[in-house]
C-alpha cells in the first residue's frame, strides 16, 4: 500500500508546479504571452463564473458529450451483445468494423458539420463514432469470454435467452464494459469539444477557438483547465458506480 | 414421453466422434430410476462426454440417448448437472445462487434458499459472494443449486475431486443424506474407485479411450445409511474394491501406455 500521505504529496506537487510556472512567468524566464500565468488563468475563470454566460457554454458541451456518451455506449453495448451471440454476423461484420475503426475519426468532424450543421447534432454524431467502437469492442470481448460451463449450467437450470443475457452475459461483460466507460467519457468530451472547435455557436470548444482567434493564451488555457476538471469529476462518478455494480469482485 | 417405469437414462449403441477421434463407441447403458450409479474409468476415457450426452449438451454422432422414455433432442429437461469446475455465478450471492433455478422459473425461491443455507451449515453466509467463500462452501452451494429444482436425474462430474479429504468426506456424507431422503437417479462420474464404491448402488467400469465402452457392472450391496469415513475399513468394501480394481487396472494401464 502506498500509504495515506499520497494525497498530500499530490497536492504538494501540483502547488509546486503551479508556483514554478507563476514565478517563471513573472520573472519572464518564460514568455507570459505564450504561456500565460496560473493567477491570470484563475482570474479569468473567476470572471467567467461571475457572469452566467459560461454556464451556457459548459451546459452545451456537457449536453453534447452526455448524448454522445449515452447513445454511443448504448449502440456499442447492443451491437457487442448481438454480434457476441451471433458468430456468423460477427464474421461478416468484422472487416467493415475494422475499416471504420482504423479511420482517424477527426477527419470525419468537418464532414459531420457539413451534414448535420453547426448545431448539437454534428457534435453528438461525431462523439458517438468515437465512443461506439471502444464500447463495442469491449462488450464483444466480454460476451465472448464468458465461460462455457456458466452458460451451460444456466441453460440447464432453465434460463431462456433473455434470462441468460440478464443473469449471465451482461454481468459477466460488465467488467469489460466499465473498463471502457471511463475512457469513453473522455472521448465523448473530445467529440464535443473538437466539433465545437471546428464550427459551432457555443460550448467550451467554441470558447477556446475564440480565444485562439484573439491570440489570448489565458482564455485558451482557462478553457482547457475547466475541461480537465469537468472530465475528472465525471470519471470519479463513474468509478463510484463501478464499485457499486462490481461489488462481487472485491474481497470481504 | 415421461414414464415412471422407463429408464432414467438409456444409451442405445451411442457413439460420439470429435473430429477424427472417437470418444465413445457403441455405448450401451441403462440406468433405472432411483439408482445411484457411479461410472469409473481411467482419465480421458470419455466420462465427461457421457454426461454431456446425458444432459443433451452434446448430440450423439451414432446411436441414440433416451431419458425417461423420450429420445433427447436438445437439452434434457429432467437433469441437474453438477460440473467439475466452479459454475456458481460470481456476481450473485450464495443465497441467490442457490435460488437460481427458481429465479429462472419466475419465483423468488428465497425461503427455500435460506432453508438450504441452514441445512448446509451456512447460515449467516447467504450474502457472501462466491469469491469470498471457501472451496467447500462453494461446493455445498453448488450441490444445493442443483438439488433444489427437483429434477429426477442428477449428473455429477468428479464434483469433489478438487477438495481436501475431510471436506470431501463431508460432501460425500451430505450427498448420501440427500439421496437417502429423496431417492433420485444419480449418475456420478469419478476416477476414484473408493469414492464410487462408498457412494453408489451400482458401479460401472469404463474402458480406456478412444472408443470407450462399459467393461463391467457391479451392484454394491453395502447397507445404508453408510458411514463414509469408516466404510473403507469394512471387509465387504475391500473385497468389492479388489474385484472391481482387477477390471479397472488393465484399463488404467492401457490409458497410461498411450
Amino acid at each position: 500500500m502506498p500509504g495515506k500521505h499520497v494525497l498530500g504529496y499530490q497536492l504538494g506537487l501540483a502547488a509546486f508546479l503551479l508556483a514554478l510556472w507563476e514565478a517563471g512567468a513573472r520573472a519572464t524566464w518564460i514568455d507570459p504571452f505564450f504561456f500565460s500565468r496560473p493567477s491570470l488563468i484563475g482570474a479569468r475563470l473567476a470572471e467567467w463564473f461571475s457572469t452566467s454566460l459560461i454556464w451556457g457554454h459548459l451546459g452545451a458541451t456537457l449536453l453534447e458529450a452526455l448524448l454522445a456518451f449515452v447513445l454511443g455506449s448504448a449502440a456499442g453495448i447492443v451491437t457487442g451483445f448481438w454480434l457476441g451471440r451471433w458468430p456468423l454476423g460477427a464474421a461478416v461484420a468484422e472487416p467493415f468494423l475494422q475499416t471504420a475503426n482504423a479511420l482517424p475519426r477527426v477527419v470525419l468532424a468537418p464532414l459531420f458539420i457539413f451534414w448535420f450543421g453547426l448545431g448539437i447534432a454534428s457534435k453528438v454524431a461525431f462523439g458517438m463514432t468515437l465512443v461506439f467502437f471502444l464500447v463495442f469492442f469491449n462488450t464483444y470481448r466480454g460476451v465472448r469470454s464468458v465461460e462455457r460451463a456458466l452458460i451451460d449450467n444456466a441453460r440447464l437450470l432453465g434460463a431462456n435467452e433473455r434470462q441468460l443475457l440478464r443473469h449471465v452475459l451482461l454481468p459477466s461483460a460488465l467488467g469489460w464494459i466499465f473498463s471502457s466507460l471511463e475512457a469513453s467519457i473522455g472521448l465523448a468530451m473530445v467529440g464535443a469539444v473538437v466539433g465545437e472547435y471546428l464550427g459551432a455557436t457555443g460550448g467550451l470548444g467554441y470558447l477556446i477557438a475564440q480565444a485562439e482567434g484573439l491570440l489570448d493564451t489565458t482564455g485558451m488555457l482557462a478553457g482547457m483547465a475547466l475541461l480537465a476538471v469537468v472530465v475528472l469529476l465525471i470519471a470519479a462518478l463513474v468509478r463510484r458506480a463501478e464499485r457499486r455494480l462490481l461489488r462481487w469482485q472485491q474481497p470481504r | 414421453m415421461k414414464e415412471l417405469s422407463a429408464p432414467a437414462l438409456h444409451f442405445r449403441a451411442a457413439g460420439r466422434v470429435f473430429g477424427a477421434r472417437s470418444a465413445i463407441d457403441h455405448l450401451n447403458l441403462e440406468i433405472p430410476p432411483g439408482e445411484f450409479a457411479a461410472l469409473v474409468g481411467p482419465s480421458g476415457c470419455g466420462k465427461t462426454t457421457i454426461l454431456n450426452l446425458a444432459a443433451g449438451l452434446l448430440a450423439p454422432t451414432s446411436g441414440a440417448v433416451e431419458s425417461f422414455g423420450g429420445a433427447l433432442t436438445g437439452l434434457n429437461p429432467h437433469v441437474s448437472y453438477l460440473f467439475q469446475q466452479d459454475t456458481l455465478l460470481p456476481w450473485k450471492t450464495l443465497e441467490d445462487n442457490i435460488a437460481l433455478a427458481a429465479t429462472f422459473s419466475g419465483r423468488a425461491g428465497r425461503d427455500e434458499a435460506r432453508e438450504w443455507l441452514t441445512r448446509l451449515g451456512l447460515e449467516g453466509f447467504g450474502d457472501y459472494y462466491p469469491a469470498q467463500a471457501s472451496g467447500g462452501m462453494r461446493k455445498r452451494v453448488a450441490l444445493a443449486q442443483q438439488w433444489l429444482p427437483r429434477r429426477p436425474l442428477l449428473l455429477m462430474d468428479e464434483p469433489f475431486s478438487a477438495l481436501d479429504i475431510h471436506t470431501r468426506q463431508r460432501m460425500e456424507t451430505e450427498l448420501l443424506n440427500l439421496w437417502d431422503s429423496d431417492q433420485r437417479t444419480v449418475l456420478f462420474v469419478t476416477h476414484d474407485l473408493e469414492e464410487a464404491i462408498a457412494l453408489a448402488s451400482v458401479v460401472y467400469v469404463l474402458s480406456a479411450g478412444p472408443g470407450s465402452r462399459i467393461v463391467n457392472r457391479y451392484p454394491i450391496h453395502l447397507p445404508r445409511p453408510r458411514a463414509i469415513a469408516e466404510l473403507r475399513l469394512d471387509p465387504r468394501f475391500t473385497d468389492l474394491y479388489r474385484a472391481i480394481w482387477d477390471d479397472l487396472r488393465p484399463e488404467v494401464q492401457r490409458a497410461h501406455a498411450r
